[in-house]
């Protein structure tokens, strides 16, 4: 059980504005882990910067002992990191199958994918998130809650040891929430790393037994969700001075 | 010596001053709704054939002025028809508005050729408001230029008045900045977009009819120069910038007139200059000096 | 990328799958159409005739390659191209010239120009490739006029055989029947090529990169790497063209070359089949050179007071069918088309 991803005083400047500032964690293999903090605190960032869609002002990032700091993003996709958007995102005129077969196609998803040939992978795939039936359909009709999955679908095609899911349970039904939650601890047992985040506290706290929480760019704790929950700061962040949970 | 640099100076400016009018539209449709409108070059073009075919009739003999408040209608008039009908219904899809509005500046390149002025060139010199030119240094500075480079500044604080000051220009910025949010203000998107798109067009009419009765129509295939162009200060400024495209403006005047007066050869390296700066900025800074930067 | 076992079983299935798709609406019809222009050089007797006429369908075929490799570049992979002319172009002078000063045989001649036009698509696409959307579109556009300055004026153009250009070159074969039927060849083998291409898993990641260049990113995808093979495919077949192009006329030169109007057509083209389908390219081509055709033959028209030269009208026309095409048919009308023919077929046979 080694530690699988390094973050060490991160940082990043938008010109005037520090998004993230200083912020230092480390996750170990296997692990499942939230991320949290209100809207603007910088969780995107974060991710952004771990996946390589940004580069730190400064600090270092490291994946499995390599110093992944400021790499492009498909060389650290194929390094096995994936990540999914908080905006869903999706190959317009492609079809669902097609959607997944492109990461099976990326260096890292070819090496599994070719074992049983390109589309029998991205068909397991798409079974295994619960889409198959619409295979052949692009994703322009789709509902939300079958986009999130698609996405989901993606990023497992390129095989990850690490998986950044970007507040995967915006916008979604509670029944959409449940399939979600379901396929993300399938993916867990299944041996991925998983750090989601999220800004709705009630869904993560009661799925991960670890939650980091950041407010405006910094860290302020790390710890077992009820602990982090209860902790001062976390609780001014979100609800302002002088706010207690019952 | 002194002539050449007067030479530069003043040509630089007045290169300038035509392309802030030209440009400050150009971008400003860009900004505030994120469509390249490649017709925009046309309107330029299109304002001074307008001039032409109107000063050609005999209803406009010593009734002038009225083509100018003509062609500053109808070229407006065809910047929200080009919207209206092109721009809006393709807004998804990038590719189309480009080709679409490509296209429609290619039609009016076609309708002006096919037109009887379409293959000479011509002068529309009865429109100019100040004749004769100063000597200044040994360089003749031409009075209806600076009219047009004293009018081309007088309109670029006017518009930044509007556009900062104004009911309609606040609503303008609130869309260039967030879309959805001026939605949900009350502010309909779509008729903004109107707007801008008009006042480009009547920009560009402007800047037309401030120059072309000094100079002279040569010929539609001109609307391709002035967009490429157009299309390099809003480059060098800044996609969506307004100061950036009357700072470009003038940046890329002065180097158009320096490789003119200076650089051997120069009159066929100046007409490279706009066209070498577009492909060094997008390859060193592609967000230019004012705008922001692409985001993902 | 090139995986030969799987080539190789694409080979080996390769008589079957022709008989399927030989069998569906698509296939016989392409089939039918491939027939009747194969026929086409010896249905007429009258020999002068047929070469005039046969002349324009070679024209139209030299204009599908390229169209098609237009959309192969900014249907299939996203990439907005303005400038096509530059590959057209270049290769066109290069092939004129190693016919004409360095005495070289014709078919190494095309080859080497194609090659040319590729090595200046990856000059060009270095640059170009962080551009997205109109930058891209306006900076291919940019580099076309570049070129075309360069040749037409200057003290470099006098270097570059001027506004005059390179003439009086052999044709690309002794007749027009033979012209006619290696450029049908070729035709046949690019549109393959391409088809192929765009329907593989090479293809797919093309489009991932078209529909969601972040996402493709995101997919591990090396977007650069498979922007620049695009590049090069595309200018390839945009050479190919180029180089017929140059012994089809006999002559090149700047205007005729690099003008922006060749860019126009083979956005036009590809439009109106359209884009992304890459057969929409050939239909587009035939389109267009025939109606223009028919225009100039139609000429000079006299209703009432008003005489109407639809010779001289022609681009105007051309620009208000691509504006039409793309607000009312965005996706072309080569789909649509197929599907009302297969409709009346079906009705025909009484399904």
């Amino acid at each position: 059980m080694g530690v699988i991803l390094e973050v060490k005083n991160l940082t990043k400047k938008f010109g005037g504005l520090t998004a993230v500032n200083d912020f230092s964690f480390e996750i170990k293999r296997g692990e499942f882990i939230g991320l949290i903090g209100p809207n603007g605190a910088g969780k995107t960032t974060v991710f952004n910067l771990i996946s390589g869609f940004e580069k730190p002002s400064s600090g270092r990032i490291r994946f499995n002992g390599i110093d992944i700091t400021g790499m492009k993003p498909y060389k650290i996709v194929n390094l096995g990191i994936a990540r999914t958007f908080q905006l869903v995102r999706s190959f317009k005129y492609l079809s669902l199958l097609d959607n997944i077969t492109v990461s099976c196609l990326s260096k890292r998803g070819k090496e599994v994918s070719k074992k049983t040939g390109t589309d029998n992978y991205a068909s397991s795939i798409l079974a295994s998130v619960g889409l198959i039936d619409k295979a052949r359909i692009p994703p322009i009709i789709l509902p939300h809650g079958d986009l999130r999955k698609l996405q989901i679908g993606k990023a497992i095609g390129t095989n990850p040891e690490l998986l950044l899911l970007d507040e995967p349970f915006s916008g979604l039904s509670f029944e959409e929430q449940l399939g979600i939650t379901d396929l993300i601890k399938k993916l867990h047992a299944d041996g991925v790393t998983i750090f989601i985040t999220g800004h709705v506290l009630r869904e993560l706290m009661t799925l991960v037994p670890r939650v980091i929480a950041m407010h405006q760019g910094k860290f302020i704790a790390d710890g077992p969700p009820v602990q982090v929950a209860n902790n001062k700061i976390v609780l001014e962040a979100y609800l302002g001075r002088g706010a207690k949970i019952a | 010596m002194i002539v050449d640099i007067m030479n530069m100076l003043f040509n630089g400016t007045l290169t300038g001053a035509i392309y802030a009018l030209i440009a400050m539209g150009y971008s400003l449709v860009y900004g505030v709704g994120g469509i390249m409108n490649l017709s925009h070059g046309a309107y330029f073009m299109l304002t001074g054939y307008l001039l032409l075919w109107m000063l050609q009739t005999p209803f406009f003999i010593g009734l002038e002025w009225l083509t100018v408040v003509f062609a500053l209608i109808i070229i407006t008039v065809i910047g929200g028809l080009t919207f209206l009908l092109l721009i809006k219904p393709l807004q998804d899809s990038h590719i189309a508005v480009i080709i679409a509005t490509f296209g429609l500046a290619f039609l009016f390149e076609q309708i002006v050729l096919i037109s009887p002025s379409g293959t000479e060139v011509w002068s529309i010199g009865q429109l100019r408001l100040f004749q004769g030119y100063t000597m200044v240094f040994g360089y003749p500075i031409i009075h209806q230029y600076v009219f047009l480079i004293v009018m081309s500044i007088v309109i670029v604080l006017l518009f930044a008045l509007f556009i900062n000051k104004s009911k309609l220009g606040k609503s303008i910025r609130a869309v260039s900045q967030d879309r959805e949010a001026a939605g949900l203000m009350g502010i309909n998107a779509n008729r903004i977009l109107l707007y801008t798109v008009m006042i480009s067009a009547l920009l560009a009419g402007l800047a037309a009819f401030l120059y072309l009765p000094g100079a002279s129509l040569d010929g539609p295939a001109m609307g391709w120069g002035y967009l490429l162009n157009s299309f390099a200060v809003v480059i060098l400024g800044g996609m969506g910038s307004l100061i950036g495209s009357v700072v470009g403006a003038f940046i890329v005047g002065y180097v158009i007139s320096f490789t003119n007066v200076f650089v051997p050869y120069g009159p066929s390296w100046a007409h490279l200059v706009p066209i070498i700066i577009i492909v060094v900025i997008l390859l060193i800074r592609p967000q230019g000096l004012f705008g922001k930067k692409e985001l993902r | 990328m090139l995986n030969l076992k799987i080539v190789k079983e694409k080979v080996n299935d390769f008589p079957g799958y022709l008989k399927s798709w030989v069998k569906t609406f698509t296939g016989s019809l392409t089939i039918f159409c491939l027939l009747i222009l194969f026929v086409m050089p010896f249905l007429s007797a009258n020999q002068s005739f047929t070469h005039v006429f046969l002349r324009q369908f070679s024209l139209a075929m030299i204009f599908a390659i390229f169209a098609a490799s237009w959309d192969l570049l900014t249907g299939i992979s996203g990439q907005i191209s303005f400038g096509h002319a530059i590959f057209f172009g270049i290769s066109g002078y290069i092939c004129a010239y190693l016919i004409k000063y360095q005495s070289f045989p014709i078919w190494l001649s095309i080859i080497i120009s194609a090659v040319v036009a590729v090595i200046f698509g990856l000059a060009i696409g270095f640059p170009l490739l962080r551009l997205k959307g109109p930058y891209l579109a306006l900076g291919t556009l940019a580099m076309s006029l570049i070129l075309l300055k360069l040749f037409l004026m200057g003290s470099l153009s006098d270097w570059l055989f001027g506004s005059e250009g390179i003439s009086a070159l052999p044709g690309l074969a002794a007749t027009p029947v033979i012209e006619y039927f290696i450029l049908f060849i070729f035709m046949i083998l690019t549109f393959v090529i391409l088809i192929q291409i765009s329907k593989s898993k090479f293809g797919t990641i093309l489009k991932s990169i078209r529909d969601d260049e972040v996402g493709s990113d995101a997919s591990g995808i090396n977007t650069t790497k498979y922007k620049i093979y695009a590049f090069m495919l595309s200018s390839f077949f945009a050479g190919l063209a180029g180089g017929f192009y140059a012994l089809y006329i006999g002559a090149v030169n700047p205007t005729g070359n690099f003008g922006t109007v060749l860019s126009f057509f083979a956005i036009l083209m590809a439009s109106l089949g359209g884009l992304a389908t890459i057969s929409g390219a050939a239909l587009g081509a035939f389109f267009f050179i025939f109606l223009e055709y028919a225009l100039i033959e139609i000429g000079v028209v006299e209703i009432g007071n008003l005489a109407i030269d639809f010779g001289l009208y022609k681009f105007a026309i051309f620009a208000v069918i691509l504006i039409v095409i793309i607000r009312f048919a965005e996706h072309g009308i080569l789909k649509p088309l197929l599907e009302r023919l297969k409709d009346l077929w079906d009705l025909l046979l009484g399904r």
